[in-house]
């Protein structure tokens, strides 16, 4: 088991060594001129002296390879460089902002797991009812809805009308309540439908027969017997999801004004500051390929007959 | 002491009345024995005359976290909206448009190439250093470093030297004679730092100004709070909180939530359901900006002058502002906006004639015409050019619209095959040079000028105009150079915007001129 972890960790390095190649890459294709991005469309009237004088001043007349050779040594020991736009370190950028999305993104898993499992169980147990239909709808309505929509009505609901809530920012736990629900809930829906799917298959197996026929009561059957095993591809997608929440809470973050991750990172493509992105998309690559890893070892652990040799 | 605005007057009286009873009781309980009671009292006390002061609380948004709030390592609006409250510029721009003092007091040119300011006496930084005149050329030279890496040089680079005559006396030398210098000054790249903490200016902005910066929550918010020493005097409002909020839907509900004050750049279509709210004040102003449809007059498609007057007479410029923008603009003739000084008071050379444009194409030979239009990511110009593609397809021009993100937008309209672009702009230092001198002058073929627009008499003028400080002279000559662009028709001046904002009753006195970024609340406050 430990071999196999530590192989996985070694794993990263490939794979951190392409996402950097690939952000480096993909920056440099786009169409225009670095420099005018960084500085943005605010400082028009600028000469052409002054944009050259910045372009070296920001270190981008260096050719290509020089400069990606400098960032990559750099990363490798631990220097991320610094934003360019800010001055302030890659790493302090991500540090005051990774808290927030961590927030952010437990809460809201938080409100996916609980909702979407419960939707699931219930679809599945209660199949080709009305209780199954309204699950379906519901799940189909998350998927659907766009978070931009789906926040403004509960920030209209529960801030506006009612005064529940504070409708945007962060900082105390309510503020932390509609953004949770508005990202759990479309990520409910991919786990409700999973643990639909999966508790309908193993509900036709053998031994739940088997248990129903000993006179075992039902929700013992649904639950012990049953539900355990269904857990293992809802487990897969619970990893995903959480991993993709990490990096991409773009738009639940704009809508509620809520400062993490996903929403400095797409300031950072916008003015084009590389070191910045670079090391966003780095440290998120990182923490996708972790949660993985802990996913695939919770396997073990949820089912005794996988092991990893 | 966090306390919102809407409610903190109400709670203010109430304390009032709670603090003067416990000072009787307080009063009274100091001639008790007994030391308990009297300790409890005291510090209850205490705690309700802090509150006394009624904190006047303003909270305001930005759609953007500041990269820096350092004002000479940035161009960018966001930045500058927050640095304007922290650091002072030597000279100020008054509602009108006039040069106004601020930091300096009074300045003269003993040389046209010199600019000699007085400093005004008795003003600290942040930090309780005093300012003096080292501190202005040490901020002033800093921005002129290249090493810096100022985006914004380009505002001051016609400065060679910055000379100390006395500790508040500078003298500020150009290599030419530059007559719109004090005018840049005015910008907020020119803004007065304290060079000694330079490296840290941009997470712990010190300045002169009226507030002292508190705290910086990245992504979330930056406050403020009052300068007890401003030379400028008290302030009513004691702490600014901008709060970065992307979504304009999202500061709106904030606004009528009361969690805001005011919310300003308003696109037009929110702005209207807003000017129906009871529960809200709105304004718009003419501010600094201007939106256009430029030619590039060097490709065979676009040399033909009646081509581009054609252009110039299908666009109904009255129908772009009251469909399309809800009346948020004026239709626009000159370049630059009347609230620009040299702006030119001229009719229309070119109204909205179909039929008049359909006769100069047919003269100039000219059938099934096409062209690409080049703009950038921005809602209105998107909006616009739509329209326009709908006005020309009426003449018989098939317009093309491409769409790209600005720096891909500029290597596009800066290249040899660009036809029409469009743009929006600001002449943020209102003064004529800023805008005319980019836009027409041989010199800034392609960079600013993507018209490609040469025309000697022009370029003699505009240089004529920026060397002289004599306002009659340079009122003539920017008369007759835009008299004479109009002629060319290097581009069509499609609309001044107006800036929008929207407030809670309850703030006022604020000064909000030509822009967002220029939020001035040092006469400002909150009533009931």
């Amino acid at each position: 088991m430990l071999t196999y972890v530590l192989e996985r960790i070694f794993g990263l390095i490939p794979v951190l060594l392409g996402v950097s190649v690939l952000v480096f890459t993909l920056t440099w294709l786009a169409p225009g001129d670095p420099v005018v991005a960084l500085v943005g469309e605010s400082a028009q009237g600028i000469s052409r002296e002054a944009l050259e004088d910045l372009r070296r001043s920001y270190g981008l007349d260096r050719p290509l390879p020089v400069q990606y050779w400098d960032y990559l040594s750099g990363a490798l020991r631990g220097d991320l460089g610094r934003s360019v736009r800010s001055g302030l370190p890659v790493a302090q950028e991500i540090g005051m902002r990774f808290p927030a999305t961590l927030r952010l993104t437990l809460a809201g898993m938080a409100v996916a797991v609980t909702l979407g499992i419960s939707l699931g169980l219930l679809a599945a147990v209660y199949r080709r009812t009305v209780i199954d239909y309204v699950a379906v709808v519901l799940a189909l309505i998350g998927v659907s809805v766009p978070v931009f929509w789906s926040g403004l009505i509960l920030m209209i609901i529960f801030a506006l009308e009612l005064g529940w809530l504070p409708a945007s920012g962060s900082g105390s736990w309510q503020h932390l309540v509609m953004p949770a629900f508005a990202i759990g809930f479309a990520s409910s829906a991919f786990i409700a439908r999973i643990t639909r799917s999966s508790m309908i298959e193993i509900l036709r197996n053998d031994y739940v027969r088997t248990a129903r026929a000993k006179g075992v009561v039902s929700w013992r059957v649904n639950v012990r017997h049953a539900f355990r095993n269904a857990l293992l591809p809802v487990v897969t997608v619970v990893g995903l999801q959480f991993g993709s929440l990490l990096g991409g809470a773009v738009l639940t973050e704009t809508v509620f004004a809520y400062p993490g991750v996903g929403r400095m990172l797409v300031d950072a493509i916008r003015a084009r500051d590389l070191p910045l992105i670079q090391g966003t998309v780095l440290f998120v690559s990182v923490v996708f390929v972790l949660i993985n890893l802990v996913v695939d070892v919770s396997y073990a652990a949820l089912n005794p007959k996988i092991r990893y040799e | 002491m966090n306390v919102v605005t809407a409610v903190s007057d109400k709670r203010a009286v109430m304390y009032e009345t709670e603090a003067s009873e416990c000072m009787t009781l307080a009063c009274s309980s100091i001639t008790l024995p007994g030391g308990a009671m009297h300790k409890l009292v005291v510090s209850l006390c205490t705690v309700l005359l802090l509150s006394l002061g009624t904190a006047q609380q303003l909270t305001t948004a930005i759609s953007s976290n500041p990269p820096t709030l350092d004002p000479q390592l940035t161009f960018n609006g966001f930045s500058f909206s927050v640095t304007n409250q922290i650091y002072e510029t030597l000279v100020d721009m008054s509602a009108d448009g006039e040069i106004v003092p601020r930091l300096a007091t009074s300045w003269s040119y003993p040389e046209p190439t010199t600019l000699r300011l007085t400093l005004r006496e008795g003003v600290t930084f942040h930090d309780g250093t005093p300012l003096e005149a080292e501190a202005v050329k040490a901020s002033l030279e800093r921005l002129l470093d290249p090493d810096t890496g100022a985006p914004g040089r380009f505002v001051v680079s016609a400065i060679s030297e910055v000379n100390v005559i006395d500790s508040l006396t500078i003298e500020i030398v150009t290599e030419e004679p530059f007559a719109p210098l004090l005018a840049h000054l005015a910008h907020p790249v020119a803004s007065v730092v304290p060079v000694g903490q330079s490296d840290s200016l941009g997470r712990n902005p010190v300045g002169t100004g009226p507030y002292t910066f508190v705290d910086w929550i990245d992504g979330s918010e930056v406050s403020l709070q009052a300068n007890a020493d401003y030379w400028g005097g008290d302030l009513a409002i004691e702490e600014v909180v901008y709060r970065i909020i992307p979504e304009v839907s999202t500061q709106i509900v904030e606004l009528r939530a009361g969690g805001l004050d005011i919310i300003y750049n308003i696109p037009p279509d929110n702005f209207v359901s807003l000017q129906d709210a009871d529960d809200l004040v709105t304004e718009s102003f003419l501010g600094w900006g201007s939106a256009h449809l430029g030619f590039n007059t060097a490709n065979p498609k676009l040399t033909d002058v009646r081509v581009r007057q054609a252009i110039a007479h299908a666009i109904d410029k009255d129908l772009i502002v009251e469909a399309f923008l809800q009346g948020l603009a004026e239709p626009a003739v000159v370049p630059i906006p009347p609230t620009v000084r040299f702006a030119a008071d001229v009719a229309e050379p070119y109204p909205y004639n179909p039929e008049g444009a359909r006769a100069l194409l047919a003269e100039a030979g000219v059938t099934d015409l096409s062209l690409r239009l080049d703009i950038f990511q921005n809602p209105d110009l998107e909006a616009v050019a739509q329209v326009l593609q709908a006005m020309l397809a009426d003449v018989g021009i098939t317009l093309d619209i491409r769409v790209q993100e600005y720096a891909a937008y500029v290597e596009a309209v800066q290249s040899d095959d660009a036809e029409l672009y469009g743009t929006t702009w600001g002449t943020v230092t209102l003064d004529a040079d800023y805008t005319l001198y980019a836009f027409f002058h041989g010199s800034e073929i392609p960079q600013n000028n993507l018209s490609r627009y040469d025309n000697a008499m022009v370029s003699d003028l505009l240089d004529q105009a920026r060397s002289t400080p004599d306002a009659a002279v340079r009122q003539d000559a920017y008369a007759t150079l835009q008299a004479q662009v109009l002629e060319d028709m290097p581009m069509v001046t499609l609309y001044y915007p107006l800036s929008t904002y929207a407030k809670s009753p309850s703030l006022q006195g604020e000064m909000l001129n030509f822009s967002w970024i220029n939020l001035d609340l040092r006469e400002a406050e909150l009533v009931e």
